[in-house]
């Protein structure tokens, strides 16, 4: 057998004959041809599949996003003037009665936060200091099932 | 592929956690079995829940957790009654609301015959804040009811609430005490 890469006995004929075999493809059984197309349309398949999985999810996105209240907040600003505390929360419907979940913030005895709530209607109250229930005095009361003021909010679009 | 928007999800049966962690454990089994039957009856829990949570916090006794849990669940009840099965969780929470406040089923069911394809959610929250406040009954409701048939819109009844409720300007005054007269001498006419 030639060794063309031997320099010693090569010639421009071999060689040229020799790159073309090396490049040239290697055939391949029919199997193995219809295989590979199989996988070709199955790839094809795939991404169409994926595709159109994107599409429809974006378009339920969409959908909810547009449809009234479904994920829309709002900001909503809770106040209380309140010099004397010194910690005040708001607790209410909106963050499950916790009264570590909302605390306001102190500026010369003005107490504020502002919460992003979904339309709703929400009952609250300031809670003063962790012992006391103050009422918000720029809503409307809410029914007292507890023996405690309660305010409550109507967030609407 | 069909998709479903809007359609109700299917009733929770089990245990809410937010409940075991927070209430005595038979307080906890009993709010619970409360939520369950809302949920079977397709009404919404998380209002009931949050009532639950709010006794907790206020550090209520569980029978009166129980009664304000048991309460609410009646009146939500009550309101799709009066609003028709379509009612939302918003417009059942703000029926309950009214009724608590004092409104009969009957006016909350003439407010969806007023108002058949919007949603009442503002009109009966504006209802249930101003009897909460103490306006006059047949004030509310001749205001809410005009409005309605008049084809309001939200922001105009939240407009009347701001009008009517506790501080506003249309509010209605109580008449000033009688000035105190000496025995024997005829009282003063009051004004």
């Amino acid at each position: 057998m030639v060794d063309v890469d031997d320099d010693r006995d090569s010639s421009p004929l071999l060689e040229a004959l020799v790159r073309e075999l090396r490049s040239a493809r290697v055939p391949e059984s029919r199997a193995v041809e219809a295989a590979l197309a199989g996988l070709a349309r199955d790839r094809r398949w795939r991404r169409w599949a994926i595709a159109s999985a994107v599409v429809a999810a974006a378009l339920v996105l969409g959908l909810s996003l547009r449809l009234p209240g479904r994920r829309e907040t709002l900001p909503i600003r809770f106040e209380l003037r309140a010099p004397g505390s010194r910690a005040v929360a708001v607790v209410g419907d909106f963050n499950d009665w916790n009264p570590a979940a909302d605390p306001l913030t102190d500026l010369d005895g003005e107490w504020s936060v502002t919460l992003r709530l979904r339309p709703g209607r929400y009952r609250y109250a300031y809670l003063l200091d962790g012992r006391h229930w103050a009422p918000d005095a720029a809503t409307p009361r809410a029914d007292n099932d507890f023996n405690t003021p309660t305010s409550v909010i109507t967030v609407a679009n | 592929m069909l998709i479903l928007l809007g359609a109700p999800s299917p009733p929770l049966l089990g245990q809410e956690a937010r409940l075991a962690a927070r209430l005595p454990h038979g307080t906890a089994v009993e709010v619970q079995r409360l939520v369950d039957s809302a949920a079977r009856l397709r009404l919404p829990t998380e209002p009931l829940i949050q009532k639950a949570l709010e006794g907790e916090s206020k550090g209520a006794d569980s029978s009166r957790i129980m009664v304000a849990v048991g309460g609410l669940l009646a009146r939500m009840d009550t309101a799709r009654q009066a609003l028709g099965n379509e009612a939302s969780e918003a417009e059942l929470v703000a029926g309950a609301a009214a009724l608590r406040a004092g409104a009969d089923p009957g006016s909350v069911h003439t407010l969806r015959t007023l108002r058949p394809n919007r949603s009442l959610f503002v009109p009966l929250s504006v209802l249930a804040d101003l009897l909460s406040d103490g306006v006059p009954a047949s004030q509310v409701w001749s205001s809410v009811r005009d409005m309605a048939s008049n084809g309001a819109s939200d922001a105009q009844f939240l407009r009347l609430r701001d009008r009517l409720g506790r501080d506003g300007a249309d509010r209605p005054r109580p008449l000033p005490p009688a000035p105190e007269h000496a025995p024997g001498e005829a009282s003063p006419e009051r004004p």
